[in-house]
Order: structure tokens, then C-alpha cells, then sequence
């Protein structure tokens, strides 16, 4: 009962001193608050926590299609962790991660910037082309045929330029690095940063101007620092996404070659095809707690910086509300 | 240092098109200002007036289409924002985030790549100015200041690097009342102290009056009237200057003048001498401000007949105000104390009647500013 406590303490907060709400008043204000949370909460549960739940008891049995069900302990789990396929699918998955942040996270903020610098109708198409909510599956679908390695577009370019056959997809070495790449068309995240960046406000620039700041240091002071609770965010999301890599790999080389793209996620869904649920769920349980490991890890890593000013509660937001 | 525009034009390219279109109005409309060295001169006008456009384009964040802008001898039409010598207070502050207090004043000394020494002589020079209080400003991050706060670190960061022109765009407006007023007065302290030039924006006359030397009041791209505070309000060139200013609306009546008399609804009074040889006979319109009338007592016959809707006391100021018509026009007159009943008989006190033409809005005759100001 503690948010619902809070709630009313912040609108009693808000509307100043008020006397104290009857408790049949106080009775309707808790059940209109839980018609409204209902469908949230009941969906989170059926979707999410269910689903999660059952994954973890399950991930102790030995649980098949048909038959009995008995509880196992850590058999799958030792099974899991004995299986050098899952180190190899864990492998994999870090490496995308890794790689993917590396090369691609970087490049929408950097359009963010540059479109900002354009003149407005040049922007507005820019933005048209850059950030078109393009299908992921039919994009893997082409990238598929850009990568061919017999009439490629990639090959051909390779080969006109004089260099011997490249096999992309082909190659268990290069493979993960052909995958990442298309992401640099996908700019979902662009869009975000350059909202960010549509609302500083023109005289932080200007002030700087004036001051005689050129563009890169504009940049660094000014909008940067504005776009930083975002970056830090998308890389959270980013992080998160890429650990559970699957539609991309499983579309363009459905984990070849010999399991050098098999993610983490997809090996689940191997399993699962072979109606394994005890091992796919534990697996699943593995990877869900790599990437809580990792999100701690981050969380802790990238802290604010200590010069930040101090988080507010909700409580106090609204009480300052009056003073600015 | 002089600031001189000449026949200054600046139109904005609408949204979307490549074109200017020639049928909308520009943002600023032939302008011509001498602002002399020291002087401060407070731009006002309705809000869209181009008074913000104005402070821009001197400041060279905007370019003129036509007309030049000179500091001092120089055309500054070639010089870039920053080398102005220019300091320049922004509505919204525009502090640099992630920073101190401290580091927004050290900021323009790391662009130009002065010494950190150099840069906290000055920060703790102005500090001393800015008064009680301010050095704490510094050590916090200008977020959390509140917005008075955060005004006071902008003024700071402005005259830290001793600029010969301040530039002001409506740097006390986000504020409240209490804290408008404390600031605007800290701020001519400010200014009288270092006699720089200044230019400030305002959309509120009293401020305007408060902060200006001079006052330039805009109004769709033109300056409409420059000059005192006095000059603006007894020799108003127009009636959107007499109406701009005075808390209370001056009073419009319809009137036609014939045979050294001015005739308004069924009252008609002889005009004193020196109007009756300077207006022409015909219609006109009078402005008379609420302090200028004069009460012919209870009395029919005495003046114009006024029909009361209300009688306002304002104690603070210890005045009386009637609120009601004359012949339909609206009026509100500063009457005596005590004063009641539902019919006041009034004259316009013709040494302080304003007369505009009746076709368009320009004074025919305005009364001067009165001798024993």
C-alpha cells in the first residue's frame, strides 16, 4: 500500500492543507486507482511475470511435452553449463553485443549532430531517409542478397576493386562483424537524440556564440551534455537488445556457419524446437541473469557524475512546483 | 561606446519557402537609433513588435537585409558575434548545463584560452559586485539554482569579461513579481556603476521606464517614438504611444471643433486660446488621461455628464477612481476621495488634453511635459 500512500500524499502536498480526506472519500480514491492500474497489472502478469515464474520452476524439472513432471534440481542446469554449444552461443552473443556497440552506437548520435546543422527542409528529408521505421526482416532479407557471395552487390564491388572473392557470411571469422553492420542504416535511436536536441533552446547556443565558441565545443558544452540521460539510456537498451540478438542471425545465416553466429537466444529456440523446455528454460534463466549481471554492472559503472545535482523525489518536485 | 543604426531592414524567410514573400510584413521596418555612449535605452512594444529581432541583430546573431548598424565608427556588418565585445542576458539565462556557476563564468576565458588565473581574478572581482551571497552561486550547479539565482550567475557571466555593450532580452520576465523587482533594481545599480552602453528589451512599460534612459517603443517593425519617459507620455506622436503608457487607459473621446469650440456628445466648452488657433475645425479625438480631468461638482450643466458604473478606492496609492461613460466613450478619472453617487460632471483639464486627428492616429496637439516636473 506504500505507492498509494505516496500518491495521496503528493496530491495532499499539492493542493496544500487540506483537511483530511473522509475515509469514504479515501475508499473510492484506492478503488478508482486500482480500476486504472488494472489492465497494466493484469496484463504484466499474465505476459511477464508468468511466463517468468513457470521458466523458473520449470527450469528444475525435467519437463517434456507429455509424461510426468519431477523436480530435478540443477540437472538442467549442469547440462546447460556442461554443453559447449552454450558457451558458444554466450560467446557469440557478447561479441555481437560488443561489436555492434562499438561500431554502430556511436554513428546516430553523430547524424543527430550533423542534422542539426543543416538548414531545416534539408533536415526534414534527411530525416525521412535516415530514420523511415524500416521492416527489420525484409532489410535482413536484402542485406541477404547484398552479402551473396556469388552475385553479391558486396562481392562485386570487392571484386571490381581487385580483391580476391571475400566470403562474408561464409566465414565463421567475419561473419558477426557482416551482421552488425547493416545496423548502421537502422536509426531508431537517432530520431530520439535529435528530439533531444530539437529541445535545447537556441540561446544556449547563441550565449556561447557570443562567448566565441566554435562548433565543436558547442557541441562538447552544450549539446552533449544535454544529450547524455538519452545516450546513457540507449546504451542500456542497446546492451540489452544485443545480448538477446536473434531475428538478424536467424534470418541471413539461420547460425552458420557451424554455429559461429548461433546467439544465446537462438540456441533457446533450437532447443525449445526440440521440446526440451527443462534446458530451454534454464538456458533462458542463464541468459537473463548474464544480462541483470551486466545492467548491475553498467548501473554501477556510469553512475551520474558527482557534480550532478542530487535526484528529487516525487514528493519534492511537487512541493518546489510554486517556486521557480 | 555609440551605437548607430541606420535604415535597418530585416525580413524573415518564411517557413518552407525558398522565396521572401513580399506581402508579409518585415521584422523590422527601416529602423534608425542613435544610442549614445553610457546610455541606456529600453526597447518595449506589444510582443511580435521585433524587439527581440532588434537586440539580435545588433548582437549579429541576425544579419540586416538593408541598412547598416555602427559601434562607434565601425560598420559592424563583417564582424562576427563574438568579436563584439558584446555581454548578452538571455530570457531563459541560457546557462551552460553540466556546469558550475563558476565554470559558466570561467567558460569564455577557456574559448580564448586565457589563464585560469586571469579567469578566477575576474570571478572573484565580480563576485565582490554582485554582492552577498553570490560566491555560493558559484559552487553549485547551475541547476539547482533557483531562477533569480540563475539570472544573477547570467548578469555575472555577461559583465565578467568586460563587455562595452550589454544587451538585454527580457532577462527579469521569468521571474516573480517580488523578485522582478529586487533584480531590475540590483541590475541599474549594475549598470549605472559601470556606465556601459545597454540596450534592454522589455514587454512591460514600467520596467521599461524604470531601467531606461531613453525608451524606444516598436510596434510591427517600426520605432514608433523614442525618447524620455516624459516626452513619451505628455508628447506622444500618435495614439498607440498615449495608450502604451500609464497604468490607467486614457480616456478617447469623438469631438468636433467649430467656432473655437470642441463639441463632445451634448457638452461643447470654448477651447483656451492656444488650441483654438492650432486645430483646424472638424472632427477630432481627445485623449485625456484619468488625472486629468476636473470635477464641475454634482451640478448639471457643469461639463460632460458622466454616467458612474463603479467607484474603485486604491488604498495603497490613496486614490479614488470612477469607472463609467461619457456619451458612450469609457472613462476612468481620478476623483476626489469620498467621492459617491451614480453622475459626475466633468471638464478635461486642457493643459494636459492630448488631441489626435479623427482619420488616422497621429497627434494633432500634444500638452508637453508639465513645467514643475
Amino acid at each position: 500500500m506504500t505507492t498509494d500512500t505516496a500518491v495521496a500524499d503528493a496530491t495532499a502536498a499539492e493542493d496544500g492543507a487540506q483537511p483530511p480526506a473522509t475515509p469514504s472519500r479515501s475508499r473510492r480514491r484506492r478503488r478508482q486507482l486500482w480500476i486504472f492500474l488494472a489492465p497494466a497489472v493484469l496484463l504484466n502478469l499474465v505476459w511477464g511475470w508468468y511466463p517468468l515464474a513457470t521458466s523458473f520452476v520449470l527450469s528444475f524439472t525435467d519437463a517434456r511435452l507429455r509424461g510426468d513432471v519431477t523436480f530435478t534440481g540443477f540437472e538442467s542446469y549442469e547440462r546447460m553449463i556442461n554443453d559447449p554449444l552454450v558457451a558458444q552461443a554466450f560467446r557469440v552473443s557478447i561479441i555481437f553485443a560488443v561489436l555492434s556497440i562499438v561500431l554502430t552506437f556511436v554513428v546516430p548520435i553523430l547524424v543527430a549532430i550533423l542534422l542539426m546543422e543543416m538548414p531545416r527542409r534539408t533536415m526534414r528529408w534527411m530525416m525521412l531517409l535516415w530514420f523511415l521505421p524500416l521492416s527489420s526482416v525484409g532489410t535482413a532479407i536484402l542485406w541477404r542478397y547484398v552479402y551473396n557471395t556469388d552475385y553479391g552487390l558486396l562481392q562485386s564491388i570487392a571484386t571490381g576493386l581487385g580483391f580476391d572473392r571475400q566470403p562474408f557470411l561464409n566465414s565463421s571469422d567475419q561473419v558477426l562483424f557482416w551482421l552488425v553492420i547493416p545496423g548502421l542504416v537502422l536509426y531508431g535511436p537517432g530520431l530520439i537524440y535529435l528530439a533531444t536536441l530539437q529541445s535545447v533552446p537556441t540561446s544556449y547556443y547563441e550565449a556561447a556564440e557570443i562567448e566565441g565558441a566554435g562548433f565543436w565545443r558547442k557541441i562538447w558544452t552544450i549539446s552533449l551534455p544535454r544529450m547524455r540521460p538519452v545516450i546513457l539510456m540507449m546504451l542500456m537498451f542497446a546492451v540489452i537488445g544485443n545480448l538477446q540478438q536473434f531475428e538478424w542471425p536467424m534470418l541471413m545465416t539461420d547460425g552458420g556457419p557451424g554455429g559461429a553466429s548461433r546467439t544465446a537466444v537462438m540456441y533457446v529456440y533450437d532447443i525449445l524446437n526440440q521440446l526440451r523446455y527443462a534446458d530451454a528454460t534454464a538456458l533462458s534463466i542463464l541468459l537473463f541473469a548474464l544480462i541483470m549481471l551486466v545492467v548491475a554492472v553498467m548501473r554501477f559503472a556510469i553512475r551520474e557524475d558527482p557534480d550532478a545535482p542530487p535526484r528529487r523525489s516525487l514528493r519534492e518536485l511537487v512541493t518546489r512546483k510554486g517556486d521557480h | 561606446m555609440r551605437i548607430r543604426l541606420a535604415d535597418v531592414t530585416k525580413r524573415y524567410l518564411r517557413e518552407g519557402s525558398l522565396r521572401v514573400a513580399s506581402d508579409e510584413p518585415p521584422a523590422l521596418d527601416h529602423i534608425s537609433l542613435d544610442i549614445a555612449d553610457g546610455e541606456t535605452v529600453s526597447v518595449v512594444g506589444p510582443s511580435g513588435c521585433g524587439k527581440s529581432t532588434l537586440l539580435r541583430l545588433v548582437a549579429g546573431l541576425e544579419t540586416a537585409d538593408c541598412g547598416t548598424v555602427h559601434y562607434d565608427e565601425h560598420d559592424v556588418a563583417d564582424v562576427a558575434p563574438q568579436d563584439r565585445g558584446i555581454g548578452m542576458v538571455f530570457q531563459d539565462y541560457a546557462l551552460y548545463p553540466t556546469m558550475k556557476g563558476a565554470g559558466n563564468l570561467k567558460y569564455y576565458f577557456d574559448v580564448h584560452r586565457r589563464t585560469e588565473d586571469e579567469a578566477r581574478a575576474r570571478a572573484k572581482e565580480i563576485a565582490d559586485i554582485m554582492g552577498v551571497g553570490f560566491e555560493l552561486l558559484l559552487g553549485q550547479q547551475t541547476t539547482t539554482l533557483s531562477g533569480g539565482e540563475q539570472q544573477r550567475v547570467a548578469i555575472a557571466r555577461c559583465i565578467v569579461r568586460d563587455p562595452t555593450l550589454f544587451l538585454m532580452d527580457e532577462p527579469i520576465v521569468n521571474l516573480d513579481a517580488k523578485l522582478r523587482e529586487s533584480t531590475r533594481m540590483e541590475m541599474a545599480k549594475l549598470l549605472k556603476r559601470y556606465g556601459i552602453t545597454t540596450m534592454f528589451v522589455t514587454h512591460d512599460q514600467q520596467e521599461a521606464v524604470f531601467m531606461g534612459d531613453r525608451i524606444a517603443l516598436m510596434r510591427a517593425g517600426r520605432v514608433v517614438q523614442i525618447g524620455t519617459f516624459d516626452e513619451l507620455y505628455y508628447s506622444p506622436v500618435n495614439l498607440f504611444v498615449a495608450t502604451f503608457f500609464g497604468s490607467r487607459p486614457l480616456a478617447v473621446l469623438p469631438a468636433t471643433v467649430a467656432d473655437r469650440t470642441v463639441r463632445f456628445g451634448e457638452a461643447a466648452w470654448p477651447l483656451p486660446a492656444v488650441l483654438a488657433d492650432r486645430l483646424e475645425p472638424g472632427p477630432v479625438r481627445i485623449g485625456v488621461r484619468p488625472e486629468a480631468w476636473r470635477f464641475a461638482g454634482a451640478e448639471s450643466g457643469g461639463g460632460a455628464r458622466m454616467a458612474v458604473d463603479r467607484i474603485e478606492s486604491v488604498p495603497a496609492e490613496r486614490l479614488t477612481l470612477a469607472h463609467g461613460t461619457v456619451s458612450g466613450a469609457r472613462v476612468t478619472v481620478v476623483a476626489p476621495a469620498g467621492t459617491a453617487g451614480d453622475v459626475l460632471w466633468l471638464t478635461p483639464d486642457w493643459e494636459a488634453a492630448t488631441f489626435f486627428a479623427a482619420d488616422g492616429e497621429h497627434a494633432l496637439h500634444t500638452p508637453g511635459a508639465p513645467e514643475f516636473f
